[in-house]
């Protein structure tokens, strides 16, 4: 009989099954073969991580972007600042106008510090041996909640506590070299109305805590008036700007402050790339590359069309109704063919430089502007696409996440199905083999008997 | 005396029928029973019944090759795109 079965192009050919043939391979090739529907959701859901990785990236240069502009939204594009850094404090924000200050440090804000007397141990609560009640009394105000039951306690056992019930204070138990004291230091410096009521004991069962520095504010002489705070980080003095005091001094230091220009460029530029960088990401995925198309899995829904149209009203904004510099345009902030953004180098020395002297306030305004400004348009803009509750790429995100998750249902039914199968078709073969041995065997037995009629054993039998 | 009817030929025929049916399982169960006919020190079949044997040996035969073909054109048909339904297990029957 013939054993070989052949058909067009089939992947399987069968020359005999009892021949040799590798039928766990044969099953493999089939069931591989067969694989391919799965292999075609796992590619989807592939496809999907990677839109689900572009959509992060997306969201990481949207904040990016974010954080450029409220750079400028803060400062402006040519701020006005310090020309200069100064030994007794730091300046930090931007003035609204261009002048000269003096100021002296007379003296820096301090905390009330308090510590009690020597202890043997800082662990072992019979070195306390204390009954009663410690309470503290701040700014003037007693408050029953922070009554410290002291009884039993160890010293760190009484510092746990008053952590725990006096937010105002800071406790920790010292170690002197010969004994341990409790520290009791308040957490903010200086005095609403006299030192002594900054921190002071109501009661006290004998830890005997006493003050040891008596808070105090700063105090500082600006532009020859006296001026106090509670506080080391002085504002009000000048808007916008705050004064972070670290060193005492008997002389005035002069402080000028000139709008920064130099930085102009290079702030604005910061705002371009920042832009740049979204509206190109948007590009691949909105007009993706066609001769990519094996390895593009672009993202082309109605939620970037937006974002894209959003970018591109950012920059035909005009935060101001009048003067020489209005928009973006106005410094010379051109938009190319793709949507990109570029400052336009050949006129850039000349117009510039000229519109940022002819209208500096206009100019900071495009972005400091409280709520036409790009800082402002763009915080909006973010939030609508990057709000973990409801942006639009958050929901995108959720959107191919679960799609992904749905397809796990499916690649786990191919799973099982193609198990099946693959049992199914080793059984089958592995019975046709056995079959066809057994056949070939009994063959070869009654062909000897046949032919050789040496049959030496007569069996009863019925004729069927 | 009632007439029994030989191993050789009650196996044979229960094995041609199954494979017939597509059980190609239960035929190899039930054929693997000639191995101990076959073994030397058995008794020997009459040549009558070995001639009848020997006929119900080719309907096995033709029954076995028939049944691969059918299991190979299913793995081919499961293998080619109509994989979904394409494959019988032969104890489902011909289609």
């Amino acid at each position: 009989m013939s054993s070989t079965i052949t058909t067009t192009g089939p992947l399987f050919q069968a020359g005999g099954l009892a021949s040799g043939l590798d039928t766990n391979s044969i099953v493999d090739k089939i069931i591989a073969a067969a694989s391919a529907p799965m292999l075609q959701i796992q590619k989807q859901q592939a496809a999907y991580s990677v839109q689900i990785s572009t959509v992060a990236n997306l969201t990481s240069k949207l904040k990016t972007f974010q954080e450029a502009t409220d750079t400028l939204a803060t400062c402006g594009l040519a701020p006005i600042q310090p020309d200069s850094t100064y030994a007794d404090f730091t300046v930090t924000g931007t003035a609204p106008s261009e002048g000269n200050y003096t100021i002296q440090v007379d003296t820096l804000a301090r905390a009330a510090k308090m510590h009690s007397k020597s202890f043997t141990s800082a662990q072992d609560p019979a070195a306390v041996g204390l009954t009663g009640s410690l309470q503290f009394r701040i700014d003037g105000v007693t408050s029953p909640s922070t009554a410290i039951n002291i009884t039993g306690k160890s010293l760190a056992d009484i510092a746990e506590a008053i952590n725990r019930q006096v937010s105002q204070v800071t406790a920790s138990v010292v170690s002197t070299g010969s004994g341990y004291r409790l520290s009791v230091i308040r957490k903010d410096t200086g005095y609403a109305s006299t030192a002594p009521t900054a921190l002071e004991i109501v009661s006290d069962p004998g830890l005997q805590l006493e003050t040891i520095q008596t808070a105090r504010n700063a105090s500082l002489t600006f532009d020859g008036l006296p001026i106090e705070r509670q506080t080391n980080s002085i504002t009000g003095l000048i808007p916008g700007v705050t004064f972070a005091l670290r060193g005492e001094s008997n002389v005035a230091t002069e402080v000028s402050f000139v709008r920064n220009t130099s930085a102009a460029a290079a702030n604005i530029q910061s705002f371009i790339t920042a832009y740049n960088d979204v509206v190109t990401l948007l590009n691949t995925q909105l007009r993706p590359d066609p001769s990519q198309a094996a390895t593009n899995n672009p993202l082309a829904g109605s939620s970037f069309l937006s974002l894209e149209r959003d970018m591109q009203k950012l920059v035909g904004q005009s935060v101001n109704n009048s003067g020489v510099v209005q928009n973006l345009s106005d410094l010379n902030v051109k938009m190319q063919d793709d949507g990109t953004l570029v400052l336009d180098q050949i006129a850039y020395q000349k117009t510039f430089t000229e519109a940022l002297d002819a209208d500096p306030q206009g100019a900071n305004q495009i972005f400091t502007a409280a709520t036409t400004g790009l800082g402002a348009l763009v915080d909006t803009l973010v939030a609508r696409q990057a709000d973990p509750l409801d942006g639009a790429l958050v929901g995108e995100t959720k959107l191919l996440k679960d799609s992904v998750s749905s397809l796990d249902g499916t690649v786990a039914y191919w799973q099982v199905r193609l198990d099946n199968e693959r049992a199914r078709l080793s059984a089958s073969f592995t019975a046709m083999e056995g079959t066809i041995a057994t056949l070939n065997m009994a063959s070869n037995y009654l062909n000897a008997m046949f032919y050789s009629g040496t049959s030496n054993t007569y069996k009863t039998t019925s004729n069927s | 005396m009632t007439a029994t009817r030989d191993p050789w030929l009650t196996i044979l025929e229960e094995g041609a029928q199954l494979l017939q049916a597509g059980n190609a399982e239960q035929a190899a169960q039930a054929l693997a029973g000639l191995r101990v006919l076959c073994d030397p020190t058995a008794l020997r079949p009459c040549p009558a019944v070995v001639a009848q044997a020997r006929d119900l040996l080719q309907r096995c035969f033709a029954a076995e090759a028939s049944l691969r073909q059918q299991v190979v054109e299913d793995l081919n048909r499961l293998a080619s795109g109509q994989r979904t339904q394409a494959y019988r297990h032969p104890a489902q029957g011909p289609r």
